[in-house]
């Protein structure tokens, strides 16, 4: 004990903490500070490599050069969830970390890094990860721990409260239980959290995320209107600007049906999307049903471009049922053969994981991170359906981040600008030349476990 | 016959290259298309209840499509799209060293998640089973020498303080959140506060805040009591907390309950409800017009 100490002990930690939470989707990453502010410090950067079908090819932020997404194909390296493919990951990585004009520019020697991963990684995965952070990237020290238990550290009623700060004359600190429902692009996961650590026994993960959302509409829309099987950024796209979960779906189910006719009233829940074409238009858009197209691309699915509309080079076609029945996996997974339960009765199962006593707090502190909790009525939906799952004297509230995508990031910038705190977890790289990549998965999941 | 059994081991490097014990989950649908058997072995095997999860109406062929099916959706990008890594200038690199073979490695390894997890699903199996009360190890047992860690401390300290302050200790307490109503703050205070220790002797103190409204007004109002169960001591939700994580496979969610509502089936063609199946292939439409849309594109196009 005494050598270890006096050998660590004199090393200052470096100042400064990048703090990334790698996500499949998207990489959100900036340095932590005492008060980190989302919307400045962390930025978001696309984890991907892409390649046009002019052939060319984007790294990470380069995206955002591109102008033309037709045909555009994706490689992610994370996987599932998980970092897989370090040697795609590297390459962005370099681009936003370590190139000469990056915007996060840092040198890792001087830097700790605190990297998210998703629940219950394979060993290998993590053992990997924190060999080429230290043998390749060489930064000064770092800890790698689960993303959904930084949310604790996020002041959860300051942020749902941004609007009207009046609210809440005194910011609380956070609740000591919270469930934390991360709903991102590869799964869903629950997590119990109390005291900012994970209850693992009850931690559950439903395989379905934003990517598996995008793949269904996609088919949908292949099968009914244009063939987009190839199209995954404008499918992706379509499916941010027009989906919904229904809070009665039958009934909206039953609606679209009805007004499938284009001579019937017009229907509120059916609209036309114009697709891009990447000439005159960048983007594709939503607009109210016109009756005069509908003739052609009417409930059988005819195609709408040569419906004779206004314009007769627009790609257009009506999506009605499309819109909420996408979403509604997420709640009913059989609705496509899956046999796993549904977001809201997973809750409950995680629930019954915990000690009967825990149970009210838990459900008085339910917080939703992730990209999809932003699809209008998922917050509505889940809390009706959870409240008639959960004792009717039970407390049932569940609040969502004012920014869900940056919410696991942002936490863990708090963390991470908590100094004291870091000091005993961190991982220095001296440590780990000095004790090998086993030692150092070990600590981690050390400091995973205790309470 | 003398009975031979082959116990695991604990020590992985013992199996010989080249195989590996694979844990054997029964019938896997999956697998059914690349290895099929012969169709009488198969009624035989569904006779005799081998696998009871798959003995649904669904029959292994329809089970095998819609499991194809969900792993189309989960993956990436419609066709297999290989892209290759751009080349950099080895300007780059910097102060940096010369790559280690470790990172050489890892940066060339092909191996998809799938792969990762059959690994670990392996080594799994082979780990001989745990004891009950070795299910949550002592981090000073797993570091390999008795030397005490930072976080050996923490815990020791929190012991202690459990030991020197038992269950009375009330008034000051971690809260809930600001927004909470009254009974929230009464279920969750009592559920969280009253065994545990000062904050100021537990690491998560910074979390943990105090409240100045006095908690026992709340709580002797009889209309805000919540009738609940003995609370936990602060050593059990310390034993929830020490567990180690799940497996990949065991965090999954569970199949619906048993009094769910049952699987809803829609359209293929429209979305609507799919009332009426297909006569050959079982797909379900919703009426006569996208019965004939289906017949003309979608039927025997996957089953010829």
């Amino acid at each position: 004990m005494a050598p270890r100490q006096s050998k660590t002990a004199p090393k200052a930690l470096p100042g400064r903490t990048l703090v990334v939470d790698n996500g499949a989707y998207t990489i959100k990453a900036g340095y932590a500070s005492q008060t980190p502010n989302p919307d400045q410090d962390c930025h978001i950067i696309p984890n991907c490599i892409a390649r046009s079908r002019d052939k060319r090819i984007y790294v990470g932020a380069q995206l955002e050069e591109c102008r033309d997404f037709g045909e555009m194909a994706f490689r992610r390296p994370v996987e599932k969830g998980y970092l897989v493919n370090w040697e795609a990951e590297k390459e962005i990585w370099e681009q936003a970390f370590f190139d000469q004009n990056a915007k996060l520019k840092c040198d890792p020697h001087e830097t700790n890094l605190l990297l998210t991963e998703a629940p219950s990684a394979p060993q290998s995965l993590q053992s990997n990860c924190d060999q080429i952070i230290f043998e390749e990237f060489e930064f000064a020290s770092y800890y790698r721990c689960m993303g959904p238990p930084l949310n604790a550290y996020n002041n959860i009623s300051i942020d749902s409260s941004t609007n009207n700060p009046t609210s809440s004359p005194q910011p609380s600190k956070l609740p000591t239980e919270c469930l934390l429902i991360d709903t991102g692009y590869s799964h869903t996961t629950v997590t119990p959290i109390h005291n900012g650590h994970a209850m693992h026994p009850a931690l559950r993960r439903l395989d379905i995320g934003g990517k598996l959302l995008t793949n269904y509409l996609k088919e949908l829309i292949s099968i009914r209107h244009f063939g987009l099987m190839d199209e995954p950024y404008i499918v992706n796209e379509i499916k941010e600007k027009v989906c919904f979960v229904s809070t009665d779906f039958a009934r909206d189910l039953d609606r679209v049906w009805k007004h499938r006719r284009p001579d019937t009233a017009p229907n509120p829940l059916v609209l036309d999307y114009v697709l891009p074409d990447y000439d005159a238009r960048q983007e594709g858009y939503v607009r109210p049903r016109d009756a005069s197209m509908a003739g052609g691309a009417g409930a059988g699915g005819g195609e709408g471009g040569g419906g004779g509309g206004a314009e007769a080079n627009e790609d257009v076609f009506s999506l009605g049922n499309e819109r909420f029945v996408v979403p509604e996996l997420l709640f009913t997974p059989s609705d496509i053969g899956m046999k796993q339960a549904g977001l809201p009765e997973m809750v409950m199962q995680s629930l019954e994981a915990l000690p009967e006593t825990l149970r009210p707090g838990m459900m008085a502190n339910m917080v939703v991170v992730g990209g999809n909790a932003k699809i209008p009525g998922f917050m509505e939906r889940l809390e009706s359906e959870l409240r008639s799952m959960i004792p009717a004297e039970n407390l049932l509230n569940l609040t969502r981040p004012s920014d869900p995508v940056k919410a696991t990031w942002l936490g863990g910038a708090k963390m991470a600008g908590d100094q004291d705190r870091m000091k005993g977890l961190l991982v220095s790289r001296d440590d780990y030349l000095e004790k090998g990549h086993s030692w150092v998965s070990r600590h981690f999941n050390a400091t995973y476990r205790l309470g | 016959m003398p009975h031979i059994e082959e116990l695991p081991t604990a020590k992985s490097s013992n199996v010989a290259p080249g195989w590996a014990y694979v844990p054997d989950t029964g019938y896997d649908p999956s697998k059914a298309a690349i290895n099929p058997t012969h169709p009488r072995k198969r009624l035989a095997r569904d006779a005799s209840g081998l696998s009871a999860a798959s003995r649904t109406d669904l029959t292994a062929r329809q089970q095998t499509a819609i499991q194809r099916h969900i792993m189309e959706l989960d993956k990436d990008s419609g066709k297999d799209v290989q892209i290759p890594v751009p080349t950099r200038k080895e300007v780059a690199r910097g102060s940096r060293g010369k790559m280690t073979p470790n990172v050489k490695r890892i940066l060339q390894s092909q191996k998809t998640f799938a792969n990762h997890l059959a690994d670990e699903e392996a080594m799994l199996a082979m780990q001989p089973p745990k004891m009950p009360s070795t299910a949550a190890p002592n981090p000073r047992a797993t570091l390999g020498r008795p030397r005490r860690s930072s976080l050996d401390k923490r815990r020791q300290k929190v012991e202690e303080a459990i030991h020197a302050r038992p269950v009375k200790k009330r008034g000051r307490r971690p809260m809930a959140s600001q927004s909470a109503t009254p009974a929230q703050e009464a279920s969750s205070v009592a559920a969280t506060s009253s065994t545990l220790p000062d904050n100021s002797t537990t690491p998560q103190d910074t979390m943990a805040t105090t409240r100045d409204t006095d908690p026992d007004e709340t709580l002797t109002d009889p209309l805000l009591q919540t009738p609940l169960p003995t609370l936990p001591s602060y050593l059990e939700i310390h034993e929830l907390l020490s567990k180690s994580p799940l497996s990949y496979s065991a965090a999954r969610a569970g199949p619906p309950s048993s009094n769910a509502p049952p699987q809803r089936h829609f359209c293929e063609i429209c979305g609507y409800w799919g009332r009426v199946k297909c006569m050959k292939c079982g797909a379900r439409v919703c009426s006569l017009a996208c019965r004939s849309a289906h017949d003309d594109s979608r039927c025997l196009k996957f089953y010829a």
